[in-house]
């Protein structure tokens, strides 16, 4: 239900692993002498600092820079961080009219969703269930968790959210789904209202 | 990228490297947080810290050709194939898809919406072994799902195993085809006696 920055962490890894992979190269050619020949670099035999490093950072502008460096590498790796707690990423409020000469009416998604949720946990298996929508009042973007118990008729449930539930949230919305994703989780726990009957007996033939 | 945008993503999807994201997004945190230390000290004392003097005196006597410019140089290859395998490699989907039911609710005036159903690993293993354990002559059972595969680990108390192994199979792959998984995943099963 969670959304988690996949793409964001890919893109970064990727551009820093080339970055990483580059440097680690041209030191390998440089020191093997190499780079010499190809980009007219430094002898493999000289200094790595070739004069004294003290007059250098006793520049001001050397302070700022670093400072500077700093405060950006800071921020990116906190905003990195930041961005790996999972978001709900919630629709907006619905707006189901805008006339404003005739007023508007405005629908928190969220009620919706207790409603769907509500609907849903009287279905037959169903253990429990959370519901986020998503889009817009005409382009509605449903997400559902559905957990049922290990006895529940999977099939079943899918033709009672499909033939009923769904039906019921596009005329109230008065716009087709656009979009519809369930994730289904098993469970060992009965359902609360009751519908599971565990029972022994023998069957004679 | 954004998720700001108030749309849903997929369910089944492939892990978010969230762990070496963590890991790195934290050493530049830290990298950041030291430069800036290093500069504001330097901004109010007037002089550097003596922290720096161990790398300045490096730097100063280092070769191009010294090891440890090479220790370097392996290093940072090292690590940046790391995060490029990190990237890269796709790893294993988080859950399996199942069929959808065929009446869609779709009609003339409501065109059929975009559906996705699945099911989680640990959902369709939990599932495995609650179909398995009801399978007489089987004591106990765990098992273990990826989206090919689902392999039973059953203990019973028979001596003679006999078709206890296929009827296990059998049972288990019955129920992931009735539940809907597509493809349904391949069923294996190993059996031990107790006694």
């Amino acid at each position: 239900m969670r959304q988690m920055a996949g793409t964001l962490n890919r893109t970064w890894l990727t551009i820093l692993g080339i970055l990483g992979l580059a440097a680690g190269i041209a030191l390998l050619l440089q020191s093997a002498g190499a780079l010499q020949s190809i980009a007219n670099t430094a002898p493999a035999g000289e200094k790595v600092v070739s004069g004294d490093l003290q007059p250098f950072f006793a520049q001001s502008w050397v302070v700022v820079l670093l400072l500077v460096m700093g405060a950006i590498i800071g921020v990116l790796g906190l905003l990195w961080v930041i961005a790996q707690i999972p978001r709900k990423n919630p629709a907006d409020a619905y707006r189901l009219d805008a006339d404003g000469a005739q007023g508007r009416t405005i629908c928190d998604p969220s009620v919706l969703a207790t409603a769907i949720e509500n609907q849903i946990n009287t279905l037959p298996g169903v253990v429990g269930s959370s519901a986020m929508l998503r889009g817009t009042a005409h382009e509605p973007d449903l997400t559902l968790k559905v957990t049922v118990n290990d006895r529940a008729d999977v099939q079943e449930l899918l033709r009672h959210l499909e033939t009923s539930t769904l039906p019921d949230l596009s005329t109230a919305l008065e716009a087709p789904l656009h979009r519809r994703r369930l994730q289904i989780d098993i469970s060992g726990r009965t359902q609360g209202t009751g519908t599971v009957v565990p029972s022994t007996g023998t069957v004679l033939k | 990228m954004s998720r700001n945008d108030g749309q849903s993503t997929r369910l089944r999807r492939r892990p978010s490297r969230t762990v070496p994201a963590s890991i790195v997004g934290i050493l530049l945190l830290a990298a950041g947080v030291a430069l800036v230390w290093l500069a504001v000290a330097r901004l109010f004392d007037g002089t550097w810290s003596t922290l720096l003097q161990g790398p300045r005196d490096w730097l100063t006597r280092l070769a191009w050709n010294d090891p440890d410019v090479w220790g370097v140089g392996i290093a940072a290859v090292v690590v940046g194939l790391i995060l490029l395998m990190c990237a890269l490699i796709p790893g294993k989907f988080s859950a399996l898809t199942v069929r959808n039911a065929s009446g869609d609710g779709a009609d003339e005036e409501r065109p059929a919406p975009e559906r996705e159903t699945v099911m989680t690993r640990r959902a369709v293993a939990h599932l495995a072994k609650a179909q398995c354990v009801q399978i007489d002559g089987v004591s106990s059972a765990s098992a273990t799902a990826t989206t090919k595969r689902v392999h039973l680990s059953v203990k019973t108390s028979l001596r003679d195993t006999g078709d206890l192994r296929t009827r296990v199979t059998d049972g288990v792959r019955d129920r992931l085809n009735a539940i809907g998984l597509d493809p349904v995943p391949r069923v294996t099963a190993t059996v031990e006696s107790k006694s």
